[in-house]
């Protein structure tokens, strides 16, 4: 499936849609974002050109997210990728010590170890709710706190290739941002993206119920999809890589 | 003649439906189809009003007690037909016992070569089976059917690597296909799973995603496939770009 079929099926009327853009030249979104919108609106057999400018809209979305032109999706996950660095792994079975982890003082470091806690694996392995009652913390605090573990374990890389592997999908707030600035948009916005889906992560370890993720946020590494039409039933917010 | 088996590991992820209604496209087109039902819940054969009650079935063609011209039953949409029964389950505990039982059907299959264009097996919903490992190494294409839904895309890698270690054992390297099933684009989730389709599967998945359609469950009932039920359908239009995508791309393309 090339990208101009996905975009068909997803906001199109899938095959037909996908004929009559070929028989007027298109081959990649890249492709219906270069037609003038009175052009596309013929070939959509549509009368109303608002309608083929927010199928451009919808394109110029779709190919940020599956990094057809310009690439800021495979810059950000390259970056969210490097910040799991070697050195950092091999921090893994290190001794805890509060400079290595962000929000870890001195004084919770202590009470780490006298449960028996003196790694970054162990943390990043214990039982959150156990853990937060032993240490009298909020259960957030220590979820964020095995959150930063797990990035400097291993099992944190596994996540990432994953979704490497399955999706490339940046968040709505990179896709407004590469829109506009596409090359400066992946060193300003990682602490931030890197902020929100921390905060995302921590509020599903908190046992909140499936479906109540933010608005703009489907899960620590899914990604808004751009609105459906208005008169469309929308779904909860699920993340299909969960 | 092309075979085509639809496989996952996953059930409910529209293999018989997709079966069904992508033989009658073809057969609209002119095509001389077969189809073969190996699920022993017999979907696709109650799904084009027959039965293999008191007639031969894939088991017996399996086994060799039929020949497979002698099990051909004519189906609705000018299809052409060998019925499954529940009796088929045995098929797994009889072939178990022998030695290269997988390729089988592929033995089986050779005398109806010149008689059909197109021959689509529909497979049961498990890939570590007898019945599937037959239906692969029978197979030019292998068609993964993917449910646009929770946990599908884990299904299909989980029959991909069942489906290549079936491959690897019985050396044989049909081309894999995947056609994503059940769409509705009003679905964040159906939506986010074709991203994540496309991105992992690229080339491999055909463009035509197949939409969910409440009149593909009537034809279901009514048994017939969705080109006589209603031609002028959205799903009657998926399933015919699904069908001028194999001619656009036969086997080996």
């Amino acid at each position: 499936m090339d990208s101009l079929a996905l975009l068909c099926s997803l906001y199109g009327q899938g095959p037909v849609t996908l004929r009559r853009l070929r028989d007027a030249g298109c081959r990649t979104c890249d492709d219906v974002l270069c037609l003038e919108p009175a052009k596309l609106a013929d070939a959509l057999r549509t009368r109303l050109p608002a309608l083929a400018e927010r199928f451009q809209r919808e394109a110029r979305e779709l190919a940020a997210r599956i990094g057809e032109f310009g690439g800021p999706a495979p810059a950000l996950e390259s970056n969210e990728l490097a910040a799991v660095s070697a050195p950092a792994l091999e921090e893994a079975g290190a001794q805890l010590r509060p400079e290595l982890l962000d929000g870890l003082d001195s004084a919770l470091c202590l009470r780490l170890r006298s449960l028996g806690i003196d790694r970054v694996e162990d943390l990043a392995c214990a039982d959150a709710l156990d853990l937060a009652r032993s240490l009298e913390v909020p259960v957030t605090r220590v979820v964020r706190l095995q959150f930063l573990a797990r990035r400097l374990a291993d099992t944190c890389v596994e996540t990432e290739s994953e979704l490497r592997t399955f999706t490339l999908l940046p968040r709505r707030s990179q896709l407004s941002a590469a829109r506009f600035s596409p090359a400066e948009s992946a060193g300003e916005l990682a602490p931030l993206v890197e902020q929100e889906r921390m905060e995302v992560w921590a509020r599903e370890q908190a046992f909140e119920p499936a479906g109540v993720a933010t608005e703009g946020a489907a899960g620590p590494f899914g990604a808004e999809a751009p609105a459906p039409e208005a008169s469309a039933p929308e779904s909860e917010a699920v993340d299909p890589f969960a | 003649m092309h075979t085509y088996a639809l496989a996952n590991h996953k059930g409910g992820s529209g293999k018989t439906t997709t079966a069904i209604h992508l033989a009658g496209a073809l057969a609209a087109r002119g095509r001389r189809v077969l189809l073969i039902d190996l699920d022993p819940q017999a979907h696709a054969t109650l799904g084009l009003s027959s039965e293999a009650e008191d007639s031969p079935c894939a088991l017996e063609v399996l086994t060799g007690e039929v020949r497979a011209l002698d099990a051909l039953h004519a189906a609705p949409g000018g299809i052409t037909l060998i019925p499954s029964h529940g009796r088929l389950a045995e098929f797994e505990e009889r072939a178990a016992r022998e030695l290269g039982s997988e390729g089988v059907l592929r033995r089986v299959l050779a005398p109806l070569a010149g008689r059909f264009d197109e021959c689509l097996l529909d497979c049961p919903p498990r890939a570590d089976g007898l019945l599937t490992a037959n239906a692969i190494c029978a197979c030019d294409t292998l068609l993964l059917t993917v449910e646009t839904g929770a946990f599908a895309l884990q299904g299909a890698l989980k029959a991909q690597e069942i489906v290549d270690a079936t491959l690897a054992a019985a050396r044989h390297a049909p081309e894999l296909r995947v056609v994503a099933t059940m769409f509705d684009r009003r679905l964040r989730i159906a939506r986010e799973v074709l991203i994540a389709m496309q991105a992992r599967f690229g080339a491999r998945l055909y463009d035509t995603a197949i939409r969910s359609s409440a009149r593909l469950r009537e034809a279901a009932g009514a048994g017939v496939p969705i080109q006589l039920l209603a031609p002028r359908s959205t799903a009657a239009q998926d399933f015919a770009a699904l069908a001028d995508e194999l001619a656009l791309f036969p086997v080996g393309a």
